[in-house]
């Protein structure tokens, strides 16, 4: 109980203080059991009371929309939810921040409404994310409960990825040869740029590169 | 009370009260100033408009997010834009910061700060005490306490909280086969690590799909696969129960000294005209789908299996390769079964043709010592009896642990290796691109149940393999790998591994066809079979397509979805990264400022943590607040009693 909220300002996760888990090469098993399992990942997400322990990584395959560079939102709603959406982004769920194009797949145009059914399949096995954001207290409950807070929101991270190149229908009239590339992207969401080095940065004893250390995010072809 | 040393005693006592007293004060304080609820809430409520749209509201958020690491003059920042702020509510600047010391850290270290030399005589004072920070842009700085809310738990900053943000990264538009790999950042180890696009493929299969590798009965492996591809070294999971098993064989056992390998060997088929060669060919891959056994050489003298009296090596095997190699195999279990025999001897010692051709096909497991014979059983009938899976490389978990039982109670050095031969363009062409990923990946899958690490001594044959050819055997040149990978995917791949050469170890046997084959693919990545008819010669014809064996492809052409044209988008996400977050707290507080917060307004409040005895910690009802907005936290009614009781028998004292 404070009298007068409004000489009060809180500022909430502007430090980081240190690292719990989430972000290792450990992968969500969607077909099977074991400690990656999609059970054993629901359940480390949804145990909010500890630190996150459980397996990092979801990887979901679409179809590749053919002749369209498809653009992700920034940020991204990852899970499919039959109910309307209502995000709110800021530690006190006071700002909404939701529009449709955030939506991994929306239903707009008919190429991308062919991948919402894989979307949905994904969806139905992932944890209940959207729920658990839908639910998220203020953080300053969360903070006097000891609650985790958890996203429905995800952004763009750091990531390199390399295509070594091939040749298709190889000796055939209409062989194609596609170039080898590599495309850098840098982070764009909470956590910035990630690179070797910044561990010590997200323990809260260090600042971050004030350069662009993985490049410029475009795509470059290597000989 | 009598003695000035007994009034001494009781003062501290009595300090040592009020000093828990001002510690669930400064409790309640801090519970009063995280729950308040924000005024933002009221100005968003009454002023419905925006005045920013959804994207830059997160991207506001999203920058604010660990600040104090993004730009070294956070805090002046952030406090102007709050006094800003609080202005625009029609509030006067804040006069407190309420914050963890960890913040302010970082401005004592400033080299302002620290440079102690250009103080003067106060540097060297400076110097003895070190930077000490007040306040800060004209405001207070109180740091937070950690507080002992909760019975066995740590006292903690309320200030800190755990958050987890989500991170997504894509790979667009990538083929079926097409080689390559992304490269992510893993915290916990401070490294970047590569996913290969087949991985990729696998771990994103739902469950009613097929992700191309069948890697065990309960199918339950393949994430650790492909953490493994991914240069993960350390990581124990996966193998849930076996992991378990492996480590309390480990401890009873001690570290085993494990040999795990695999090779490949990829040759190229150009005789298209022999048709015993086509034969041959379209055997190996069979034999490559069902596997087979292996040879267990032991310390004495080799004793070689007896095929001779399966077959010969003019029996047709065609069509039904994989019931000869069963019945080869099964012939040669009562042997290992009845006898108990812990050497025989495979590869080395073949000379002829058919059992050469048999034994390269074929996995083989070779152990250098004494195996028990329990242990085989149950290692030769998942590998062979299973008649149910068809798939070689569906091992059960349970026959796995048994090898690593065998391997571990026996102080057995295993060296368990995979030949299998992946034709390469010519012959089946893209087709066999499925077949080095499943034995990769099986591969990974042992190096995983093994717990491999660096100190692990392992053969694997990517020095022969997975190099780039450089040209055919007719001298040809081959543009390129004939499949879809190169040294670099499989040195990733073996990260967790010294990778040694087999040849070190054993002299080549010009004889064996496995040995040959190792030789020549040292420089080449083809393979003329060594027999004892002499070395086959290649010839530089090609298989037209329409010649492709049809069985071969029923078996592993992949399905029409997994045609090379089609592109697919992987979308990884990493939903749960989490950290430990601060905050701080700005207000206006102090005598002077009633009304503004609770901050330097509250009175005594005398019930205590759990260690003290008293129940609850904070608890709504008993905070009373005056008409006057002077706020007063009274007792809690048992540490009231307590301190009433005190003040009377005190009287003046405090």
């Amino acid at each position: 109980m404070v009298l007068n909220e409004r000489n009060l300002i809180k500022l909430w996760d502007i430090c980081f203080a240190g690292y719990n888990g989430g972000m290792d090469s450990r992968i969500v098993n969607w077909r099977g059991g074991g400690c990656d399992s999609v059970d054993a990942f629901a359940t480390a997400t949804e145990k909010l009371n500890c630190p996150y322990d459980g397996p990092s990584i979801m990887v979901m395959r679409f179809k590749h929309l053919q002749g369209r560079n498809k653009t992700y939102s920034n940020p991204l709603v990852f899970k499919h939810s039959d109910e309307q959406l209502n995000p709110r982004i800021d530690p006190d769920n006071v700002h909404r921040c939701y529009d449709p194009s955030m939506q991994l797949w929306s239903g707009g145009a008919p190429s991308e409404a062919n991948n919402i059914p894989r979307w949905q399949q994904y969806s139905a096995l992932m944890p209940s994310f959207d729920a658990l954001h839908h639910h998220r207290q203020a953080a300053g409950q969360n903070a006097t409960s000891q609650t985790t807070e958890v996203p429905g929101l995800a952004f763009q991270g750091s990531s390199r990825v390399v295509k070594h190149g091939m040749t298709l229908n190889k000796g055939e009239q209409n062989e194609k040869i596609i170039p080898p590339s590599e495309t850098i992207q840098n982070g764009a969401g909470h956590l910035g740029a990630s690179y070797v080095g910044v561990a010590s940065v997200r323990e809260g004893k260090g600042m971050f590169f004030n350069s662009r250390p993985f490049g410029s995010g475009t795509q470059v072809q290597v000989m | 009370m009598v003695s000035a040393k007994g009034r001494e005693n009781f003062q501290n006592q009595l300090k040592q009260l009020i000093g828990s007293i001002q510690y669930s004060n400064d409790y309640d304080v801090h519970v009063a100033l995280v729950q308040a609820p924000t005024y933002a809430r009221t100005v968003d409520e009454r002023y419905y408009s925006q005045d920013k749209n959804a994207w830059q509201r997160c991207r506001e958020f999203v920058d604010l997010f660990g600040i104090m690491q993004k730009n070294q003059n956070a805090l002046d920042l952030l406090i102007e834009e709050a006094k800003t702020t609080l202005r625009s509510w029609g509030s006067q600047d804040p006069t407190f910061m309420l914050t963890n010391s960890k913040l302010t850290m970082q401005m004592t270290m400033t080299p302002e700060k620290t440079n102690y030399m250009n103080h003067g005589p106060d540097g060297q004072k400076l110097l003895k005490q070190g930077p000490s920070l007040p306040s800060y842009r004209g405001l207070n700085i109180i740091n937070t306490r950690s507080f002992a809310t909760e019975e066995g738990a740590r006292p903690r900053d309320l200030l800190n909280r755990r958050v987890r943000v989500a991170e997504y990264y894509v790979v667009s538009g990538v083929r079926r086969n097409e080689p390559g790999f992304i490269e992510l950042y893993d915290q916990s180890k401070d490294t970047m690590f590569q996913i290969p696009f087949e991985s990729l493929y696998t771990m994103s299969c739902l469950p009613n799909e097929d992700g191309g590798v069948a890697m065990g009965n309960d199918g339950n492996n393949d994430g650790a696969d492909a953490g493994i591809a991914a240069g993960d070294q350390g990581n124990g999971g996966g193998q849930g129960g076996v992991a378990n098993q492996a480590a309390m064989y480990r401890n009873a056992m001690g570290a085993p000294n494990i040999q795990l390998g695999g090779f490949m060997n990829t040759f190229e088929v150009n005789d298209v005209n022999n048709a015993f060669w086509r034969s041959q060919t379209v055997q190996a891959l069979d034999a490559a789908q069902y596997m087979s056994c292996g040879s267990f050489v032991g310390p004495g003298i080799p004793t070689k299996l007896k095929f001779d009296n399966v077959d010969n090596g003019n029996t047709p095997i065609l069509g039904n390769y994989r019931g000869i190699m069963e019945r080869r195999y099964k012939r040669a279990l009562p042997f290992l079964y009845e006898k108990n025999v812990p050497a025989l001897l495979l590869d080395d010692q073949f000379n002829d043709f058919t059992y050469s051709v048999a034994e390269t096909t074929a996995s083989s497991l070779r152990v250098e010592t004494q195996l028990n014979g329990e242990t085989i059983k149950t290692f030769m009938k998942g590998v062979m009896n299973d008649d149910s899976n068809p798939n070689p490389f569906h091992f059960d978990t349970e026959t796995l642990a048994g090898v690593k039982v065998a391997t571990e109670m026996g102080h057995l050095d295993l060296y368990f290796c995979i030949n299998m031969y992946a034709m390469s363009a010519l012959v089946l062409n893209e087709h066999t691109a499925r077949i080095p990923t499943v034995v990769r990946d099986f591969i990974m899958r042992l190096a995983r149940i093994f717990e491999a690490t660096s100190e692990t001594e392992t053969v694997f044959g990517s020095k022969y393999v997975f190099s780039q050819p450089k040209r055919r055997v007719d001298g040809t040149n081959t543009q390129g790998s004939p499949l879809p990978y190169d040294a670099a995917v499989f040195r990733k791949a073996a990260n967790f591994v010294r990778v040694k050469r087999i040849g070190s170890n054993r002299a080549i046997n010009p004889y064996s066809a496995v040995e040959y084959a190792m030789a020549v693919a040292r420089d080449y990545i083809l393979l003329a079979c060594g027999t004892s008819e002499g070395d086959l010669p290649p010839l530089p014809s090609y298989v037209p397509d329409d010649e492709h064996p049809q069985r071969f492809d029923a078996h592993l052409a992949p399905p029409h979805e997994d045609d090379e044209d089609v592109c697919y988008d992987y979308v990884i996400v990493r939903p749960n990264i989490e950290h430990n977050m601060l905050g701080v707290v700005l207000g206006r507080g102090g005598k002077d400022e009633l009304g503004c917060t609770f901050w330097g307004q509250t009175e005594l409040s005398v019930y205590d943590d759990s260690m003290h005895g008293c129940p609850p910690p904070y608890t709504p009802p008993f905070l009373h607040v005056n008409v006057r907005q002077r706020a007063c936290y009274v007792a809690h009614p048992c540490g009231l009693t307590l301190l009433c009781a005190l003040f009377r028998k005190m009287g003046n004292v405090v």
